[in-house]
């Protein structure tokens, strides 16, 4: 995945794609003399060598079924990796991306890293010159994401993994964390605890992050950070909200079969969109029907059914009917009763579908994921008077940046000798 | 703005001239060029802002006796804390005294404006100054102890404001351009909104990436930034004028616009309309493009050669310049595809998507994004049919909201931004699979 060239040649032995069936997403190594198997049909990898990513792949079984074969991205991955853990979503990703000012170069460290999910958005996006610390406190867990970085392409040069519980009281960064840091993201129980470390790990204008579920930790991580003298700390709740797009009529004696989809015949082919973007999980149960032909090969979708069938209504409907509407129409002086009696004859013509779009239709909305905070370290022990004139804050940890003046690229610790209030000695 | 010359120096974290800072008054939040012509207001004095420079970001700035100097404290310590307020506050549940008889005409302050000016002349400031005034309000008593600690703070920030020099940073231009009340400029995107944009996008350093953005540039230089200067960003540009303000006010280095260039926009739906016409596409799987920007750890491999030679004509290491393609320039950047395709239009006709599709790879990513529901919801609509063009479209909004986190007064801000946006994503599907 670590290969930003990667869609510029065809899939080959040993790369990672991401198996769309429609409904789920799988990720597969591809490896020759193998065979795939899913509910869609049974795949041989050594047809996909040589074939552009994101090619529809047939099923060699009788099931006639079929498969997209997409490039990995961060966001597909994870939404196909095996959970062990709860993972972040899309829009809590992005923000914290976004907000960390994650790019080329920054470093950064995080911890938990669970299924190792965000660690692959920022890996991603610190690359190729950053490097991502991450921490993990459970040890088969650790050893299983470590596993598949590796296997991903992010190596040991922008990617490290350590296993070791980051709240722990005898636990410092110093020796692990080789460089003072540009942001640190944490996703843990209580990470209030973690705060006066992250203080002496962040260089001057790092920026610190935590994502918690419940309002409660984040008061307490605020108060922590206010104590241990980080600024600017704001607060963040962020929802993706997908919308189901598809067509609506004026009235409401739309012909059937034509505004709204057909429940699912087959469970070969459900809808894609719903389970790859449809992060906020709205969307994930949305299904897709055969099409109108009953085709093997349908790969009609809940929003389309509607447009595909209409027009084949409406010429079936309208030619018969319009002439007769027209000639009554012609007959009576009521223009209101003219309408009413087209209305009546051709109501697939007459009241033509439009677009619309509703929010995620049909399944339950997600809520909330968590909160997400956001702080400043400024640096100097952050201690007014403490620190000499000119070492103030410097928010923002910037792609492209060298590092910050005050904290000149100050290693964190040099062969382990460094204790965790290094920074703070400043 | 001139393309180049100025400050083309490497990010230290501190500023210079020709850069762009936000200076930010308790949060209010103002762009400004750091240069000879330009001044910024500091609590009501007007100084040149080429008093920045040498000012570190995120800095605290004052004015003492009509120049600019940094104040070394936090910006919660020039507020002032009121730590008795604050811990109070923490262990209250009070909610005995109300404002029940409180009886508000304007006369509960004893103090006169002219009374606190002569104050401030003599020295008085902050948390000192605030609490003096508290102390002449008739009504600051009957106040409950979080209506006190918010009077103080309140107060603090009118009598010694904050102000903050701050980073430009596509998340804090979009707060700024918000504050000003003129979110047209950059297409109404909010901060959440552009982060999502940015995440579809799958946009990274090395990427080859195809934008179209008819607002200031914003989204081109958040683009630019996450690429680094490595890779290849093609601007189609709708009007003559190329948008790239949002590059400039992003401070991108010069490595950053190394990778920037531009084309009319016409001159890219020419030559994909050509491809089109000729059966010629991008999807033809081929060599490993090594574009200069290739991470470290990619294995180059033999048969890439023709690609690196045509990859390398657009590469061009000079100041804050990019380079403007010709027609046949263009046409070899597009025949190379990309592996993102990012359009941020106040107007997106499915026309046009549908042409500027062609020029992606076989599973690259498209995000489009809009102001309106409407256009992408057709746009949308139209994508989701069996065989289009591309894959897995789906219509997404994001919904953010911030909160004010405080000790028993924890609660969403009374006041959001309000467009949310729509983005459209998905991936192109290879040509050959693409039916009409």
């Amino acid at each position: 995945m670590n290969d930003a060239a990667l869609l510029g040649r065809p899939i080959r032995a040993g790369d990672l794609v991401v198996i769309d069936d429609g409904d789920k997403l799988a990720p597969l190594y591809v490896r020759p003399g193998t065979l795939y198997n899913n509910r869609a049909g049974c795949f041989r990898h050594d047809a996909l060598i040589g074939r552009p990513f994101g090619h529809r792949a047939a099923s060699v079984d009788k099931r006639g079924g079929y498969v997209h074969v997409l490039a990995p991205t961060p966001e597909l991955w994870s939404l196909s990796l095996s959970h062990r853990t709860q993972i972040l979503y899309a829009a809590d990703v992005a923000t914290i991306v976004a907000r960390l000012g994650i790019g080329p170069g920054s470093r950064v460290v995080e911890a938990g890293t669970g299924s190792g999910a965000l660690s692959t958005s920022l890996v991603t996006a610190l690359s190729p010159h950053g490097h991502l610390t991450t921490f993990e406190f459970n040890e088969q867990r650790c050893a299983y994401a470590e596993r598949e970085f590796r296997a991903n392409g992010f190596g040991a040069d922008i990617l490290s993994c350590h296993h070791a519980d980051v709240c722990e009281a005898s636990f410092a960064f110093a020796p692990l964390v080789a460089h003072l840091a540009d942001a640190a993201i944490f996703d843990l129980p209580s990470p209030w605890l973690v705060v006066p470390k992250a203080a002496a790990m962040l260089k001057c204008g790092g920026r610190f992050c935590t994502f918690s579920p419940c309002i409660e930790q984040v008061n307490r991580t605020a108060a922590a950070l206010a104590a241990s003298r980080f600024s600017g700390t704001r607060v963040f709740e962020v929802l993706i909200r997908s919308h189901d797009v598809g067509s609506c009529r004026p009235t409401d004696e739309a012909p059937r079969g034509a505004s709204r989809p057909k429940p699912p015949t087959s469970r070969l082919r459900d809808s894609g969109s719903g389970k790859v973007a449809g992060t906020a999980g709205a969307a994930a149960g949305r299904k897709r029907p055969r099409d109108e032909h009953g085709s093997a090969h349908a790969d009609g979708c809940a929003a389309n059914a509607a447009p595909a069938a209409a027009p084949a209504a409406a010429p079936a409907a309208a030619p018969a009917a319009a002439p007769a509407a027209d000639v009554r129409a012609a007959q009576q002086p009521d223009l209101l009763a003219a309408l009413r009696a087209r209305d009546a004859a051709a109501p697939a013509e007459h009241a033509a579908p439009c677009v619309g779009a509703r929010s995620g239709a049909g399944s339950v909305l997600r809520g909330h994921t968590g909160y997400l905070l956001f702080s400043v370290w400024p640096g100097g022990g952050a201690r007014a008077g403490a620190r000499p004139a000119g070492l103030t804050a410097a928010p923002s940890a910037v792609p492209m940046a060298t590092p910050s003046a005050c904290a000149a690229a100050a290693p964190v610790g040099d062969g382990g000798a460094q204790t965790d209030g290094v920074e703070n000695g400043h | 703005m001139a393309d180049g010359d100025d400050a083309a120096v490497q990010d230290d974290g501190i500023v210079h001239e020709g850069q762009w800072v936000i200076v930010a008054t308790n949060g209010e939040k103002r762009l400004v060029k750091v240069d000879a012509t330009n001044r910024v207001y500091i609590d009501h004095a007007r100084l040149p802002a080429l008093g920045l420079v040498g000012v570190p970001f995120g800095a605290i700035v004052t004015s003492a006796g009509g120049n600019l100097a940094i104040d070394d404290r936090l910006a919660e310590d020039v507020t002032g804390t009121f730590a008795e307020w604050a811990r109070a506050a923490e262990a209250s549940s009070e909610m005995q005294r109300t404002n029940k008889a409180l009886f508000d005409d304007g006369t509960a302050q004893s103090l006169s404006a002219a009374e606190i000016a002569t104050l401030r002349a003599q020295g008085m400031q902050g948390e000192d100054l605030v609490r003096e005034i508290a102390q002449h309000s008739a009504t600051f008593e009957g106040k409950s102890t979080f209506s006190q600690h918010k009077y103080l703070k309140k107060k603090a920030r009118k009598y010694t404001p904050v102000v903050q020099v701050l980073r430009p940073t596509p998340v804090e231009l979009c707060e700024t351009y918000a504050q000003l009340g003129k979110l047209d400029k950059i297409l109404e995107l909010r901060a959440d909104s552009l982060a999502l944009l940015l995440a579809r996008s799958n946009v990274r350093a090395g990427a080859r990436v195809l934008v179209v953005d008819t607002g200031i540039g914003l989204v081109t230089g958040a683009l630019a930034q996450r690429m680094a200067g490595l890779g290849s960003l093609l601007v189609a540009h709708a009007r003559p004028h190329v948008p790239l303000d949002g590059v400039h006010m992003l401070n991108t280095p010069p490595d950053g616009w190394a990778a920037i260039s531009a084309a009319p926009l016409d001159d890219v739906r020419t030559a994909l309309e050509d491809m089109a016409a000729s059966g010629a596409h991008v999807s033809a799987p081929r060599a490993f493009d090594s574009v200069a920007a290739a991470p470290a750890g990619a294995a180059a491999t033999a048969e890439g050669a023709p690609a690196v030679a045509a990859a390398a004509t657009l590469v061009r290491s000079a100041g804050r310049s990019f380079r403007r393609l010709s027609p046949a320039e263009t046409a070899q950047w597009l025949a190379d595809g990309c592996d993102s395709l990012v359009i941020a239009m106040s107007a997106t006709t499915p026309e046009l998507v549908r042409t500027l599709v062609r020029a992606l790879r076989p599973s690259g990513s498209v995000a489009v994004y809009n102001a309106c529901m409407q256009p992408l919801a057709q746009l949308t609509h139209e994508l989701a049919r069996d065989g289009s063009p591309v894959m897995n479209a789906q219509m997404c909004e994001s919904w953010a909201r911030e909160y004010q986190v405080l000790p028993n007064r924890t609660h969403p801000m009374m006041t959001n931004v309000l467009p949310t946006g729509y983005v459209l994503s998905g991936f192109a599907r290879p040509r050959a699979d693409v039916r009409a």
